[in-house]
């Protein structure tokens, strides 16, 4: 790991004054737990003169209710998040994926915003300076080639996120201040599909807060992964289901790190009307792993992320209308 | 802390006051603290910086370096290239020994011309700040032309092969021939044969390479440095062309080594820039820099095959190894031969036959590693074990019971071993203490796994390995230990204090311990091969029971009684029968010192010493002795993603004494843990010999979440050589870990994966295949 470059730290207390800063200084970056932003610092992959801190913008910082949404501010803790009860009540797997993040100190510290912000990741570009010379760079940073794909145009650095699934199969908006006011997109607009230019944001955006509707969804996520903490997930997956009179009024699946952003399954109304059960859930999982086409950013190969995703879907499905 | 027991001796047993007793570590206040100073923490006035410039290719030759730019940059003091060191080399051979003759496997210090492996150093800096160095490092311009490598060992053999290593990239073989093995063959029922295949693992330590070099007032260059061996102040001397009393090596307390700091590592770069500048120059290791700047652990591929008779009994044994030993040396002649020999495992094996080739690559180069050959070839023999008694139907606890080698056995190189061997007792209980199964639902397979080893500790006994210890009492009656060893956090210090308590009647409160300075206390030989306490402990008991000969009998004359009526217990030397007579250590040694009493000594321990094995048999014996042992798990695989829990882990080690059973508990939670990580998801992954994993978010060690509670049991034989029959517990302690974990996961789901690291990718491509086969 390389030393922490130098830069100037501004902490404002309303969005207001963050946008503010942003727009005195456009080169900046916002930054809240800096668990990923300053790691990317450190190896040079982020190059910014200074960082607005989100951590004492005062509405960003609750969990509340109103009748029909939960409000999630952006500067929630994950922690914070994971231990809330409603949300573990009402929004399990939103809860289950932000419980699933990294370690407990990075939780402790690491954000709703961050985390739907995350930087895209791949072998090629998180390493440091001297490895990423040595390649030439790659396409997602100072590069020209992709050496996932050396014949693409587009970069498949993977989307890695934990929460983004989880709030998808829930419906989330988020919303954003910036330099045109406020505005609230569904979630999976934040996302470009491009692993260099990841992100629908425009400078001086901040993600504020998340909305998720109230429904009676039932829903859960789980990740592969190797280890039982701080990896990334290989895989990741939410399934939400609504069941009406013991027949699928809605059934919902979302996937990370399969991905330059993460994404809802498709045709999936199929399954409207119908009973699960093992044949069903097979099915549902064939579905995912169709969708699903992870490129080799990962020590783990597609082969193993795709079937892995696709196990794990079925399960959880089995799992919620048992429950 | 002083125990109250007055009797020295009885008739069942040796009554021990402070060893064998769970202790606080002479180091431990000053850790828990924070007050202990690693060889980082240290700065000196006028410090300059330094950092290294490495090849970002594998195989290559240097056609252009150019520092003119670097050296420019104000705030540089010194860049060196290979035109600045010619002639130079530097020794890659085994460490610390005394006499013999040197390998002639030197390398070049920095690229001269040809680059042999990815992270090769080009160049040294050193400047005023981190930052400038960091700035030189990027302005210094250099052209390297790529060359065609070669990556894979069976490829390295081929003709027409590049030559990494003359003539033929084979840096050392070993054989071993016992008995007949066609004749063993042609009495088994069944011949079964596999291949394994171990990976790349790094060491992983804490803390990464650091240290500090000045250059004193008599010219003496002085390196106080993170090193398992302080014993290469000699290689430095060679290296710098410098009398060998003109380098000075001191240790700090060391944040791990596993083998990764046994070689030289940062102490010739700051002795060649603090010699350069006449400034004390830094040099503190990246984690970058460490991942692609120490030697790795060898991966093997080894294929066994073993005749074996329908009740289990082994008649022949064949076994084939290969190593990849990378870029250079180092110290792969010497890991082959540790695997070599231990291939058998601790079984009696009459009919053996073992071929053994280390490689050489143009991937980083591989050399001391924890287990040290002996790991690898335990990864294969235990796994062979369960695979002949899953071939022929018998229970594989009874097939490793029928075959044990019992104490006055002879291994496969000849030597008889005398110690005790408790494979079998330590199995017994490792199982045992497993407990009940645990139960398994739907997907999830739980399954059981041992491994028992035969592990040396102690040196090469053709080494002539020897260690020395001075003890002494002050006149107040405190005692001070003066040894070179280097203490690499497993309490290596703290245990010569231990001896030394128990021998001349103190509490470990009452010793301080000096150690790690190669010009000031008395060389100890290298913390390696699970030699320190075996060899130090040695040199301590030593001098220690000569002092206490002088004390007693000097305070026999004092109270009036026969030398042999006279005891030191809590501070005092007394009168066995009448207790009530007694005078303190603090008297004894003052009284003492008045009328001349030497109050000190300094005393050699010397190993076995033998000649080399016969090169064509392989016959002869190879180490002092060995300890013996089994690691016990349980495992619950998820059959659907791969994902293995190790629900429980047990390890059971005949120690022979424990000096410390704390410490010794340490060393087999430290062993069970990093032999996790090797089972399960470790792996240094090289493409085209380039590290694509140099940091901790690719290459994984378990985590707190991913450990079981360990279960440490002790068994104590008395049978050693080390101190009061202690034997060694820092490489056994690993060694059946990660055997016995993939045993285990054999068991779960039925099927084997041969190949470690054993992912969740493994396992579920081995259970299609298994499907797919069925």
């Amino acid at each position: 790991m390389e030393a922490l470059p130098n830069f100037h730290l501004h902490r404002p207390s309303t969005i207001e004054e963050a946008t503010a800063a942003m727009k005195a200084e456009p080169a900046a970056r916002f930054v809240a737990g800096g668990t990923d932003l300053i790691v990317n610092m450190r190896r040079g992959l982020v190059e910014t003169p200074a960082l607005i801190d989100l951590n004492n913008v005062a509405e960003m910082q609750d969990i509340a209710s109103d009748e029909n949404d939960l409000i999630i501010g952006g500067a929630v803790t994950l922690d914070a998040l994971a231990d809330n009860r409603t949300v573990a009540h009402d929004f399990p797997a939103i809860a289950q994926a932000a419980a699933e993040v990294a370690g407990s100190t990075h939780r402790n510290v690491a954000t709703v915003g961050g985390n739907l912000c995350l930087d895209t990741r791949c072998i090629f570009y998180n390493q440091s300076g001297w490895w990423r010379e040595s390649n030439d760079f790659c396409l997602k940073y100072k590069g020209e080639i992709c050496h996932v794909a050396p014949k693409s145009k587009r970069c498949f650095a993977v989307f890695s996120g934990d929460l983004a699934p989880a709030l998808l199969v829930h419906g989330a908006t988020v919303s954003i201040a910036g330099s045109r006011g406020e505005r609230q997109i569904p979630l999976a607009d934040l996302y470009r599909g491009d692993g260099a230019e990841y992100l629908t944001l425009e400078t001086g955006d901040i993600v504020t807060g998340v909305s998720v509707p109230k429904t009676d969804t039932r829903s859960a996520y789980r990740k592969a992964r190797v280890r039982g903490a701080i990896d990334f997930p290989l895989a990741g997956v939410a399934v939400g289901l609504r069941i009406t009179d013991g027949r699928i009024a809605e059934l919902r699946a979302a996937l990370t790190a399969c991905d330059t952003k993460p994404f809802l399954i498709d045709k999936l109304d199929a399954f409207r009307g119908k009973s699960v059960d093992d044949t069903l859930a097979q099915e549902f999982g064939e579905i995912v792993r169709q969708q699903t086409r992870p490129m080799r950013t990962t020590m783990s190969t597609p082969w193993y992320r795709r079937r892995v995703v696709a196990r794990l879907a079925r399960r959880l499905l089995l799992e919620l209308s048992a429950s | 802390m002083t125990d109250q027991t007055t009797a020295r001796h009885t008739e069942a047993n040796v009554v021990l006051r402070q060893v064998g007793k769970p202790l606080e570590r002479t180091d431990a206040e000053g850790k828990a603290t924070g007050r202990t100073r690693y060889a980082g923490d240290y700065t000196m006035p006028g410090m300059l910086h330094a950092k290294v410039l490495r090849s970002d290719i594998a195989s290559g030759k240097l056609k252009r370096l150019d520092a003119s730019k670097a050296r420019a940059l104000p705030g540089v003091t010194a860049i060196l290239t290979a035109e600045d060191l010619p002639d130079r080399l530097a020794a890659t051979d085994m460490p610390g020994q005394t006499g013999q003759k040197r390998a002639a496997t030197d390398r070049q210090i920095l690229v001269r011309e040809i680059i042999r492996h990815h992270g090769e150093p080009l160049a040294l800096i050193a400047a005023e700040t981190p930052a400038i160095a960091d700035k030189a490092h990027d302005l210094i311009e250099y052209e390297i032309e790529p060359l065609p490598g070669v990556y894979e060992t069976s490829a390295a053999l081929q003709a027409g092969a590049p030559v990494v290593t003359e003539p033929d990239n084979i840096v050392g073989e070993h054989k071993i021939r016992k008995g007949d093995t066609e004749k063993g063959f042609a009495e088994a029922d069944h011949i079964i044969e596999n291949t394994f295949h171990t990976q790349f693992i790094e060491h992983a330590f804490l803390e990464p390479e650091v240290g500090l070099a000045w250059v004193d007032e008599n010219g003496v260059i002085n390196i106080r440095m993170s090193t398992q061996v302080i014993e290469h102040f000699r290689f430095i001397a060679d290296a710098m062309g410098v009398p060998h009393n003109k380098v000075r090596i001191l240790g700090a307390m060391v944040g791990g080594g596993f083998g990764g700091k046994e070689d030289i590592t940062v102490e010739l770069y700051l002795a060649l820039l603090a010699q350069a500048t006449r400034r004390p120059v830094r040099l503190a290791y990246t984690r970058e820099d460490s991942f692609v700047g120490h030697g790795k652990r060898h991966p093997f591929d080894i294929t066994h095959k073993t005749g074996v008779t329908k009740d289990g009994k082994i008649t022949a044994l064949e076994v084939t190894i290969r190593a990849d030993s990378g870029a250079y040396v180092f110290l792969s002649p010497y890991v082959l031969l540790y695997c070599a020999v231990a291939a058998p495992g601790p079984y009696r094996i009459d009919n053996v036959k073992i071929d053994s080739k280390a490689i050489a690559t143009n991937n980083m180069y591989t050399s001391a590693f924890r287990g040290f050959g002996a790991a690898q070839a335990c990864v294969a023999y235990e796994a062979q074990m369960d695979e002949i008694a899953k071939a022929i139907s018998i229970d594989r606890f009874e097939l490793r019971r029928h075959n044990f080698m019992r104490t006055g056995d002879k291994t496969a190189t000849g030597q008889t071993v005398e110690s005790a061997i408790w494979s079998d007792k330590c199995m017994t209980q490792a199982l045992a203490a497993l407990g009940e199964p645990t139960n398994a639902e739907g997907p999830v397979k739980v399954g059981r796994g041992v491994a028992t080893y035969q592990q040396s500790y102690g040196r090469i006994t053709w080494f002539h390995d020897t260690a020395e210890a001075w003890v002494g009492i002050e006149v107040d009656g405190t005692v001070i230990v003066r040894s070179g060893v280097t203490d690499i956090g497993a309490g290596q210090a703290s245990a010569l204090g231990q001896i030394a308590a128990e021998l001349l009647g103190v509490g470990l409160d009452d010793v301080v311990v000096y150690n790690s300075d190669s010009a000031v206390t008395p060389l100890a030989g290298t913390t390696t091969a699970t030699r320190a306490l075996y060899m130090t402990g040695r040199a301590a008991h030593k001098a220690s029971e000569i002092l206490r000969g002088r004390l007693v009998e000097f305070a026999a004359s004092e109270l009036g009684v026969r030398p042999e009526d006279v005891d030191l217990a809590n501070g005092q030397a007394f009168v066995i029968d009448n207790p009530e007579s007694a005078m303190s250590l603090k008297d004894l040694a003052a009284r003492g010192a008045s009328e001349g009493l030497q109050r000190s000594e300094l005393a050699m321990f010397r190993a076995p010493f033998t000649d080399p094995i016969d090169e064509e048999t392989g016959q002869g014996p190879v180490f002092p002795d060995f300890t013996y042992g089994c690691h016990a798990v349980e495992v619950a695989v998820d059959t659907e993603t791969g994902e293995v829990t190790v629900l429980k882990s047990v390890g059971a080690h005949d120690i022979g004494q424990a000096i410390n059973p704390q410490a010794v508990e340490g060393q087999i939670e430290g062993g069970a843990l990093m032999g996790q990580g090797y089972a399960l998801s470790e792996e240094l992954i090289y493409q085209e010999g380039k590290l694509v994993s140099p940091s901790f978010s690719e290459y994984l060690i378990p985590t707190s979440m991913d450990m079981p509670e360990i279960k440490s049991i002790i068994l104590e034989s008395r049978s050693g050589l080390g101190p009061f029959g202690a034997k060694g517990i820092g490489e056994p302690s690993l060694t059946p870990v990660a055997p016995a974990i993939a045993n285990a996961i054999a068991d779960a789901i039925g099927t084997r994966v041969f190949d470690l690291p054993i992912t969740p990718e493994k396992i579920v491509r081995a259970l299609r295949e298994a499907d797919e086969n069925a």
